[in-house]
Parts: C-alpha cells; structure tokens; sequence
C-alpha cells in the first residue's frame, strides 16, 4: 500500500476546516465571519493542493494510492481545481442564506465543504467502492443543502424529491457495480481495465447490464433526460443561495465519474456504451430545450437548460477518451456560468426563497445595470453567442463528437442551440425591455456576491476570447 | 440438499416480507415486512460464508435502523391509510409491467453467466472478523475514512434538518 | 456452491423494490422501499464474492460499506420526513405538488 500525503491533501485539508469550524462553533459559538475564516482556509488549501497535484502530474500517466483506492492524474487534479474554486463561488454567493439560517450557519458551511470534497473525490476514484462511497458523501450533503432553509414554500419539497428520487439512482448505480463487480472478478478500475482488454467475454450479457444500470445512476447525478425529472423542482425549489453550487457541482462531479468510469473501466466496450450517450445527449437536448422555452420561472428556465447541457457535454463523451478535454472546456465554462446565473438570481429574488419568475428581472437593467450586464453575458454564454466561453465549448464538443462520426447529433446540438436563444434571449428582453414594477426593491449586492459574479464574468469574457490556454490545459486532463 | 432447503425456505420467507412491505396498507406491517426480508438474507450471508456480515446486517440493519423507522412511522401517525387512488389509474399496472419487465432483463442478460471474472481457484473466502478487519484496514482503509466523513454528513444533516429550537426561526439579527 | 439462485433472488427482490418506490405515496414507506433495493445488492455482492473466491473480499467488505451508506441515507432520510411533516402535517408525497411545470 502506497501512502502519500499529497494524494490525500485535498480531502485531509477540507476535513480539517470541517472538523476546526464544528468543533470550534460549538465550544465559543462563533460568529459567521469565523465560519468565513475555516470555509476559506479548506478551499484555498483544497485548491492549492490540488494546483500542486497539476504541477506534479499533469498529462503524464498519474499513480494510484492507497491500495489502488485513489488515482492522482490530470484528470483528478483539473476536477479539484475546478470544484474546489466553484464551491466557494457558490458559498459567498451563497453567504446570504448563511447569515439567514442562524446559528445553522455553521453546518451549511461545513456541508458546502464535504460536498466539493466528496466531488473530487468521485474523479478521483480508481475503485467502484470509493466512487460509491464518494457518490453518496457528495448526494447526500446536497440532499441537505437543498432543504437548509427548512420552508415548507419548497425548500423541504424539494429536499425530499431529491433524495428520494437520488438514493433510488444510488441504488440502481450500485447494482451496476455489482454486475461489474461479477463481471470483471474485481472493484478496481484499472483491475478490470487490465482484465477486459485482455479477456474476451463471449457472454457479455452481465456486463452489458451492469454498464446500462450505471448509465442510468449517473445520468441521474447529471440531470441527463431522460432521468431528468427531479432537476426542474430541485432547483426552484432550493434556496437561491445553494442552487449555483448545486448545479455546477453536480454536473463537475458527475461527468467526472461518467468519464473514468467509462472510458478506463470500460474503455474496450466503447461500441457498446457510445450509441447510449448519444441517445441520452439527443434526448437531453431535445427535452432540455423544448420545456425551457415554456418556463416562467428563471431556475426552472435554467434548470431545464441545464439538462440541454448535459446532454451538449455527452456529445463529446460519444468520442470516448478523444472527447474527455472537450467535456472538461464545456463542463469549466458551463460551471463558471451557471454560478455566476444563479449567483444573480439569489440577490435579486432572495437568496432564502426558492421561486424566482421572471417578473422579478422586469426592467433589472434600470435598477442595477452591471447586475443586468452580467446575467446577460451569462445567458448568451449559455446561448453560445461567439466571443463567449460558451461557444468555444459547443464548438470544441460539436468537433469532437463530428471526429467520432456522430454527424446527426451534432446537427440536432445545433439546432437545440438556436432554439436555445429563444429563452436566453427572452431573459434578457425581460432585464431590459420590460417596465420595472412600481414595487421593485433596488436589490442589495454584497461584496460576495460581487466577487463571485465578477470572477464568473471575467472567466466567461476570457475564455471566450483567449481560449487556447484552456484548450490545452484540458488535453492534459485525461485519466491515465 | 440442506443448503437448497434452506435457500427455498428463507428465500421465500424473503419475498414474503418484502411483497408485504410494498402492499401492506398499515406502515407497521410494512416495516415488519422489511425486517423479515432482513433477517432471512442474514440466513443466506451465512451460507455465502459472510458470517461478520450477517451479524452486521441483524445488528445494524434489522435492529438500529428498523427502529429508526419504526420511531418515525409511531411519529408521523400510524392511523392514517394511505389512499389507493391514483391520479392515473394506469400507473400502477404500468409500474408492475416496467418492474416485470426489468426482473425478467437482469436474468436473462445473466442466464448464461452470471459472473464471467476470473475466479480465484484457492481457498474459499473466510467471513470471520478477523479476516474482514485485516482486508478492512489494510487495504480498504481509505474508504473506510471517508465512510467516516459521511457520517458526519449524516449528523450534522440531521441536526440541521430536523432539530428545532424555539428560538431557532427567528434568525435574530442576521446581519450583524 | 451455486450463485444463481441468489441471484435471481436479488434480482426480484430489487424489482420488488423498485415497485414500491413507484407505487407507494408515503415518504417513509419508499424509503424503506429503497432500503430494500440496496439490501439486494448486498446478497448478490456477497453471493459474487464467495462465487469469485475474491481473495481481497472486495464483495463482504463492499457489503459493510453498503450497509454504513444506507445507515447515513436512513438518517437523512427520516431527518427530511420529520422536516416535511412539521411543515405540513403529512407525509404523503402526492401533497407535495407547490413545484410543478
């Protein structure tokens, strides 16, 4: 067994803030700059750890630790230096409703934490054991976080629709581990790697089902259609300040597992497993794109457009290990976006409420231009208006998925895209073509909140016009 | 023959308890249901030679968190049946046929092999607490941790769920 | 040792299960529904590792770790059953229809 610190530095050092903020919360009952103080010691340390993994093994073959339990690559260090900097987006967006709950604040601090632990934890994973362990610590703190503010106006509905609809995909996932597990004689990634490019199964039916039931438990994590269905109510009915987090970490942490499940594991069956991403990415699409257009409700309207961007990353999955950079460029981008969107929408209905409709952004742009500018960059972003991150990233995942002979889903991708403008666009009709209403309040935006958007912003205009760093960041970023 | 016997026994006391989880009309029978299905794959560990697991499985399973829910059904009020009608009647016929449907694709995608791994031709496993605790924390260690950092999870999610204090709505002077 | 009868044990078993998170309305009751579906993956886990002879005991130990996750799912399960209760005095998931469309 091979230890090594650095392997584990993320997650110890999140523990770490975790177990001081607790501890020290309940012995002096701190105030919630203290909670501010731990939350940021655990990311930036998450983060710089994770930045020092990069350095050390960045595109080259990685190594596996601890029995074979944690793989430390590209791959793993991109996704801790992607979720680490995004929760804590999310958290000061988020700071709101901490400083909302009470003396509660403290745990929505720490759960914040595990959560971004547990998801680089599930790209970090070269054991289906550690994946599913890592996959309910990462499900099971956002259950909580979902239904933090405890409201019966749609915070707990939406909590109990998430776990209950979550353990029901935790439990199909595992069952796919364990037809797996038979299947290959081993939990080990690269155990079974070894064993199915060596071995021909000649009844591979076992190993079929237990690909197509993993499929299914991941493509719940990812809101993919159609296993879309909680993810309409989960968002509008979460508190603002937990939805940013919520989403873009869910999606970071999900096509990370999809990826190395697929492409180490079962990397030789990709002829099996590359028709059922292309069918799930067509249907998210499809669906994502058509109920969005019908919404009244922004993070019901995003929530839907975030199942069209699941199905946009799968698009690059089709291509196997070829497409993984492309996911990653489209999942950074979207990630930054998505925070950055809901990062607005909790200053401007409330970062306590769930619901959001549209009339609240009526006029936004006479009461707060620069909150007006930067959800519209958002939404072309998403749109995937050229000189924007977001068209890069359709555009590196389109190639991908043409490169891997794909041409129908691309066609359908595109035209999803350009009904897409239709619901982008009409938010930004509603931000500042709309009379604001007599009663609008003048939202109030903290320096948190500042942060996060300008961060989010300033990423998006970035990368939309110097994408070529990125690009090859992301080509490093390929499990071993 | 024992074994078969006693698969056919407790196999069948299995699927009993948990046809009567999902039709019993009254919580409690559903729970009790539940436990029974429990105990007897306790019976089937042991004829798998997972004998630490059977134990954690009455333990665990069948005693702490059966109570649990048993706690909770007594909380929420056992006199309240559920109401049968559906919105669309077509969903529970709908919901047995996709069921049916998914038991019967699991056999038969594992009627001709159900397990194709290489299979270790040495000893047989060996379920006794020692030899689970030697695997345990030697080679499974990390896992093992992070099942720590989970149940911290489930503690403080649960304290920050579902314990009220009186005081505790009121969210005094948030932006102090 | 034969594996297959267990298997096709778990394999209804988890059917079963499923059902019930389909069918049932009280909150409590698919949970315990769900419970019932990582049970099943537990038999075919141990049942894979006495048939694989797994010298690492991937399958028993997989089983202990299946068995803690659902302990922690159970707690915050119940802990939102409590929570959806206070709020409305009921536990049945029809009633929850504030978020639809």
């Amino acid at each position: 067994m091979n230890l090594d610190f650095l392997a584990i530095a993320p997650t110890v050092i999140i523990v770490t803030a975790v177990v001081l903020l607790l501890m020290v919360d309940v012995t002096f009952q701190m105030t919630h700059r203290w909670w501010g103080i731990a939350a940021a010691l655990g990311f930036v340390g998450a983060t710089t750890a994770s930045v020092w993994q990069w350095i050390e093994h960045r595109g080259d073959d990685g190594e596996l630790f601890f029995s074979d339990m944690l793989a430390v690559d590209g791959f793993s260090s991109f996704a801790g230096m992607l979720v680490f900097p995004i929760a804590g987006l999310g958290l000061m967006a988020g700071w709101q409703l901490v400083r909302g709950v009470g003396r509660r604040g403290a745990e929505f601090v720490a759960l914040s934490l595990i959560a971004a632990s547990g998801a680089h934890l599930m790209a970090a994973s070269a054991n289906l054991i550690m994946l599913f362990i890592a996959l309910e610590v990462f499900s099971i703190s956002l259950y909580v976080l979902a239904g933090f503010t405890r409201k019966g106006e749609g915070a707990d509905e939406a909590a109990l629709k998430y776990f209950l609809l979550g353990s029901l995909a935790s439990a199909v996932f595992l069952y796919g581990i364990a037809l797996i597990f038979a299947a290959t004689g081993t939990t080990s990634m690269y155990g079974a790697k070894a064993f199915l490019d060596s071995t021909l199964i000649l009844r591979p039916g076992i190993l079929l089902a237990g690909i197509a039931l993993l499929l299914v438990g991941l493509g719940f994590k990812v809101s993919a259609a159609p296993f879309h269905v909680w993810a309409p109510d989960v968002y509008q009915g979460s508190p603002g300040g937990v939805t940013g987090f919520l989403a873009a970490g869910a999606k970071i942490a999900g096509f990370a597992a999809m990826a190395r499940v697929l492409v180490v594991p079962l990397g030789s069956y990709i002829d099996d497993w590359a028709p059922a991403i292309a069918v799930m990415a067509a249907s998210s699409v499809i669906i994502g794109t058509l109920f969005a257009i019908a919404q009244t409700d922004l993070k019901r309207m995003l929530a839907y457009s975030s199942v069209a961007h699941a199905g946009f990353i799968m698009t690059a999955l089709v291509a196997g290990p070829a497409g993984i950079g492309d996911m990653w460029f489209y999942v950074s981008t979207y990630a930054f976006q998505v925070v950055g969107a809901f990062a607005i929408a909790a200053v401007v209905s409330g970062a306590l409420t769930g619901r959001s409709p549209l009339s609240d952004y009526a006029g936004l742009s006479g009461r707060s231009p620069l909150l007006a500018a930067a959800m519209g960059l958002f939404m072309l972003s998403m749109a995937g208006i050229p000189l924007t991150s977001g068209f890069i990233g359709k555009a590196a995942v389109f190639r991908a998925a043409i490169d891997a002979d794909y041409l129908w889903l691309v066609i359908l991708g595109l035209v999803a895209a350009v009904g897409g403008l239709f619901f982008y666009l009409r938010l930004i009709v509603v931000m500042y073509m709309q009379p604001e209403a007599e009663d609008a309040a003048h939202p109030q935006v903290r320096l948190g909140t500042r942060f996060a958007v300008g961060v989010a912003a300033v990423v998006t205009i970035v990368v939309g016009f110097v994408p070529w760093p990125l690009l090859d960041w992301v080509k490093d970023a390929i499990p071993l | 023959m024992v074994e078969t016997v006693v698969f056919v026994i407790f196999g069948l006391a299995a699927l009993f308890g948990a046809i009567t989880m999902v039709w019993a009309r009254n919580p409690v029978y559903s729970a009790m249901g539940l436990m029974m299905t429990m105990f007897s794959i306790a019976v089937f560990y042991v004829s798998n030679s997972a004998h630490f697991i059977a134990v954690v499985q009455v333990i665990v399973y069948a005693g702490a968190v059966m109570t649990l829910f048993l706690f909770v059904i007594m909380l929420i009020g056992v006199d309240k049946e559920e109401d049968r009608t559906e919105n669309l009647p077509i969903q529970r016929p709908l919901a047995l046929v996709l069921i049916l449907s998914f038991g019967a694709a699991v056999v038969v995608a594992g009627r001709l092999a159900w397990t194709t791994g290489i299979r270790n031709p040495l000893d047989p496993v060996n379920g006794t607490v020692e030899a689970i605790g030697d695997e345990l924390f030697k080679r499974w260690v990390l896992p093992f941790e992070i099942t720590g950092l989970l149940l911290i999870v489930a503690a403080a999610g649960a304290i920050a769920l579902a314990f009220f204090k009186d005081d505790d709505d009121a969210e005094v002077d948030p932006w102090r | 040792m034969i594996v297959n009868q267990f298997l096709v044990l778990a394999a209804l078993l988890f059917s079963i299960g499923i059902y019930g998170v389909l069918v049932r309305r009280n909150a409590v009751l698919v949970l315990l529904s769900v419970e019932l579906m990582l049970t099943a993956v537990n038999i075919n886990l141990v049942a894979f590792g006495a048939f694989l002879q797994d010298e690492l005991l991937a399958g028993q130990v997989f089983a202990l770790f299946v068995i803690a996750v659902a302990a922690a799912e159970v707690g915050i399960g119940l802990a939102i059953v409590v929570l959806i209760f206070r709020n409305r005095s009921s536990a049945n998931i029809d009633e929850l229809n504030l978020l639809k469309w």
